[in-house]
C-alpha cells in the first residue's frame, strides 16, 4: 500500500490522470524535484522528514543502461554510488588507486536463484529424482563460476542470518555417486551408449528454461548442464525473452524445469509461492507444489503475530521443502555496493548500507557539489 | 510533375493503413501484453485486478475493435496515451526524444558525407594506390568493429585516461547552472564521442559506394572526351566525373530520411543517450502498444516520404529520368 495525498488528489475525478503520476508527492526523506526521462531524476532533502532533514542536500539518480558505462562513470566521478558486478568487484577494483577513492561493501542480498521442477512431469514427480539432481548440482562451482565466490549456498527460500531462516535442514552436498544411486533407486538404471540414463526405453533428457538477458542465470544453466551430464542426465538449455517466457511457458506450465529467482521479502510469509491453492494460471506456485502440512503451516504462520510460533512454522516448512526439493535451492548472491570515499556515516549492517542514508554526510573539506539555494 | 507527386502522396494513405495493420497484428501476436510488466510474478496482482487493468486500457475488446479505435484516433492525428505507468501522451514522449536523436544522426551523416565522398573519389581516381588500399582497410575496419567495444575503448581513453571528454549522457550535472554558451559547449562535448563513432561505422558504405560509382563513370566516353579536349585533370574529375557519379547519392539521402529519427539501441545504451532507439526498445519490451504503433507509423510515413523525395529529387537532377 502507498500513502496517497488526499489534498492533492481529491480534485481529480480520475486519479490515474493526475499530474502526481509524473511528480509524486510522498512522506520520505527526499522530495521529488525533477524527472528528465531516460536521463535522471532529482531529489532534494525534505526538512519535514520525521527523522530530521537528511545531511545530503540533493540526490540525483542517473539512468545509465550499460553496466560497463556506469563503471567508467564511477571512475571519472560522474557517479558516486552504484552496485558492482562480481567481476568488477573482484577483478577491476582491486587497485590502490581505486581503493583510495572508493569504499566497497558486501552484504547478503535479499534474493535467491533456484532450479524449479514442474512437479506434474512424470520424472520429476518422483522425489528421489529431484534429490538426485540436488546432489548432482555443484553449488560451490556455481558460486565460484557465476558469482566469483561472492555468494553462499541456499538451503531454502529464506535469507541466511534472518530469524526465519532455518540453518539445520537436510543438505545436499555435491555427490555424483549418491545422485546416481538415487536415480537407480528411482528406476534409472540402464545407460545408453552416449552415457545418458534410460528407463522404459526413454532417455533422461529435459529442457531447462530461463529468461534471456540474465547472464547469471545463463551461466548457472551451463554449469548445471555439466553437473547433470556427469550423472547421466542430458539437460538442454533454452532462453526465452521475458514476456514470452512468462506467458507462453510459465503460465501455460509448458516447461520441464526452470532457472529463476525470487526476492526474499522481510516478512517470511510465502503463501503465494508454496500454498497448493496458488497453482492456478498466473499464480506463483508454478511448479505445482502441494503438501498438506506446508499448507497448514503457511496458514499458521500468517495467522499469528507470535514470533516464536511463526518461527516454528517456517522452520518446519523449510525442513519439508529441503526434504521434498520442489526447487533445488542454488545460491544467495552478495550485494556489492560501492560508494565514493568522501561519504561518511555509512554503517554496514545485515540490511545493507542505505538504511541510514539520511545520516550520511560529506566533510566540508571534501565537498564536491554545492546546491544553490 | 505535380500530378505525379499528388498521386504518389494519395497512394501513401492505403500503404500506411496496410503497414499499420500488419504492425498492429504482429504486435498483438507477440506473447504477453502491456499489463504483464506490472502483474507477472506479482503476488499482489489478482485475477480481478488484471481484468480491471485490461478493461482500463481497452484490451478486453476484440482485436478489430481495438484497431478500429486506434485508426479512428490516428485519423485526427491523435497518437493516444502511453500504457507505461506515467501514462503520458505518446506524442510528448516521442517529441522529447527527437532533438537528441536527430542532432546525432544529422551530425554523423554530415560527417560521413564530408569524409566518405572525398575518400571515395580519391581512391577511385588513384585506384590501387597506397591511399586506396589504406582507406579501404580503414573504412572496413570501422564497419566491422563492434560499436559497443570501440565505444568502450574510446570512453576509457578520452574519458578516463585523458579526461578530455564526458563519458555518457547528454549533459553535465551542473548543466542548468551554465550560461547559454556554456550549455552549448557542454552539449557539444557530450556529442563528440557518439557522433564520431556513428560516423566511423558508416564510412564504409558511403565511401565504397562513391568509389565504385566513380570508377564506373571514369570509364565513360564523355570523360575520355573531356580529357581529349585537354581539360585539366581537376576539371575532368570534379566537373565531369564526380557530378555524375554522385547522382545516386540522392537516392541514398532519400532512403536515409527515416534513419534520421531512428536511433540505434546499442549505441544509445552504451552512451546512456535518451533517444528514439531506447524509447522504442523499451516500448517493445513492455508491450506499450500505443507507443510502438506511434513510432512505427512515423517511421513508415518517413520511409514513404523519403522514397518520394528521392524519386522527385532524382528526376529533377537527371534529365534522362525526367524525360523517360
Amino acid at each position: 500500500m502507498h500513502v496517497l495525498p488526499k489534498h492533492l488528489l481529491e480534485q481529480y475525478s480520475d486519479i490515474s490522470k493526475s499530474p502526481l503520476n509524473k511528480k509524486p508527492v510522498g512522506t520520505g526523506p527526499y522530495r521529488f524535484i525533477e524527472w528528465k526521462t531516460g536521463e535522471k531524476v532529482v531529489f532534494d532533502a525534505s526538512p519535514d522528514y520525521f527523522e530530521g532533514k537528511p545531511y545530503i542536500a540533493r540526490v540525483i539518480t542517473r539512468v545509465i543502461p550499460d553496466q560497463a558505462t556506469m563503471f567508467l562513470e564511477l571512475k571519472t566521478g560522474g557517479v558516486d554510488i552504484m552496485t558492482l558486478t562480481p567481476p568488477q568487484y573482484v577483478r577491476q577494483t582491486e587497485t590502490a588507486d581505486f581503493r583510495k577513492s572508493f569504499n566497497k561493501y558486501k552484504y547478503t542480498a535479499s534474493g535467491y536463484t533456484y532450479l524449479g521442477f514442474r512437479l506434474s512431469h512424470p520424472w520429476f514427480r518422483e522425489k528421489r529424482v529431484r534429490q538426485a539432481i540436488a546432489h548432482a548440482a555443484d553449488k560451490k562451482a556455481l558460486i565460484d563460476g557465476v558469482l566469483l565466490g561472492l555468494g553462499q549456498e541456499a538451503t531454502g527460500p529464506y535469507k541466511p542470518g534472518t530469524w526465519a531462516h532455518n540453518p539445520n535442514v537436510r543438505k545436499y552436498p555435491h555427490d555424483p555417486e549418491r545422485a546416481r544411486a538415487l536415480l537407480a533407486e528411482a528406476g534409472w538404471k540402464e545407460k545408453g551408449k552416449d552415457g545418458i540414463l534410460k528407463k522404459d526405453g526413454q532417455r533422461f533428457e529435459f529442457t531447462v528454461l530461463t529468461n534471456a538477458g540474465n547472464e547469471a542465470r545463463a551461466k548457472t544453466a551451463a554449469i548445471l548442464q555439466q553437473n547433470l551430464a556427469e550423472v547421466g542426465i542430458a539437460m538442454k538449455i533454452r532462453t526465452v525473452e521475458w514476456a514470452a517466457f512468462i506467458n507462453e511457458f510459465i503460465d501455460k506450465r509448458k516447461f520441464d524445469a526452470v532457472i529463476l529467482g525470487w526476492n526474499i521479502t522481510p516478512d517470511p510469509d510465502q503463501f503465494d509461492i508454496w500454498h497448493s491453492s496458488k497453482t492456478g494460471p498466473k499464480e506463483l506456485n508454478h511448479v505445482g507444489f502441494a503438501n498438506t502440512d506446508v499448507d497448514r503451516l503457511l496458514d499458521e504462520g500468517r495467522g499469528t503475530f507470535d514470533l516464536e510460533k511463526r518461527k516454528k512454522a517456517y522452520f518446519r516448512i523449510q525442513e519439508i521443502l529441503a526434504e521434498e526439493q520442489p526447487y533445488v535451492f542454488l545460491f544467495v548472491p552478495e550485494a556489492l555496493p560501492v560508494v565514493h570515499h568522501r561519504f561518511r556515516g555509512i554503517v554496514p549492517a545485515p540490511a545493507g548500507i542505505t538504511y541510514n542514508f539520511v545520516k550520511w554526510y560529506v566533510p566540508e573539506a571534501l565537498r564536491k557539489h554545492q546546491v544553490q539555494p | 510533375m505535380l500530378r505525379y507527386i499528388s498521386r504518389r502522396l494519395l497512394l501513401t494513405i492505403p500503404l500506411l493503413v496496410g503497414i499499420s495493420l500488419v504492425s498492429f497484428l504482429m504486435m498483438h501476436m507477440a506473447p504477453g501484453g502491456p499489463i504483464g510488466a506490472g502483474t507477472d510474478l506479482n503476488p499482489k496482482a489478482t485475477a480481478e485486478s488484471r481484468a480491471r487493468l485490461k478493461a482500463y486500457y481497452g484490451l478486453d475488446r476484440p482485436l478489430h475493435v481495438q484497431y478500429g479505435r486506434w485508426l479512428g484516433r490516428m485519423a485526427t492525428l491523435d497518437f493516444g496515451d502511453s500504457f507505461s505507468p506515467d501514462g503520458r501522451p505518446v506524442v510528448e514522449k516521442i517529441r522529447e526524444r527527437i532533438p537528441i536523436t536527430l542532432t546525432i544522426n544529422v551530425l554523423s551523416m554530415g560527417l560521413i558525407f564530408l569524409v566518405a565522398i572525398p575518400v571515395g573519389v580519391y581512391s577511385a581516381v588513384r585506384k590501387g594506390s597506397l591511399f586506396d588500399r589504406i582507406s579501404t582497410v580503414a573504412v572496413f575496419t570501422g564497419f566491422a568493429i563492434p560499436t559497443f567495444w570501440l565505444a568502450l575503448l574510446m570512453m576509457i581513453l578520452f574519458g578516463v585516461k585523458l579526461g578530455w571528454l564526458p563519458i555518457s549522457g547528454i549533459s553535465s550535472l551542473d548543466h542548468e547552472s551554465l550560461g547559454t554558451l556554456g550549455k552549448i559547449a557542454d552539449r557539444g562535448r557530450h556529442l563528440v564521442l557518439p557522433v564520431l563513432l556513428a560516423g566511423f561505422g558508416g564510412l564504409a558504405g558511403m565511401s565504397r559506394y562513391t568509389r565504385s560509382n566513380m570508377l564506373e563513370v571514369i570509364r565513360q566516353d564523355y570523360v575520355a572526351t573531356a580529357r581529349a579536349k585537354g581539360l585539366p585533370e581537376r576539371t575532368v574529375v570534379f566537373r565531369h566525373a564526380m557530378r555524375n557519379a554522385l547522382l545516386p547519392v540522392i537516392t541514398i539521402l532519400g532512403l536515409s530520411v527515416p534513419d534520421l529519427l531512428g536511433g540505434s539501441v546499442i549505441f544509445e545504451t552504451i552512451f546512456a543517450i535518451p533517444g528514439m532507439g531506447q524509447l522504442f526498445y523499451q516500448g517493445v519490451m513492455s508491450r506499450d502498444y500505443p507507443l510502438i504503433m506511434g513510432i512505427l507509423t512515423i517511421g513508415a510515413f518517413l520511409t514513404l516520404l523519403g522514397n518520394l523525395l528521392a524519386d522527385v529529387g532524382y528526376a529533377l537532377a537527371d534529365p534522362r529520368i525526367r524525360q523517360g
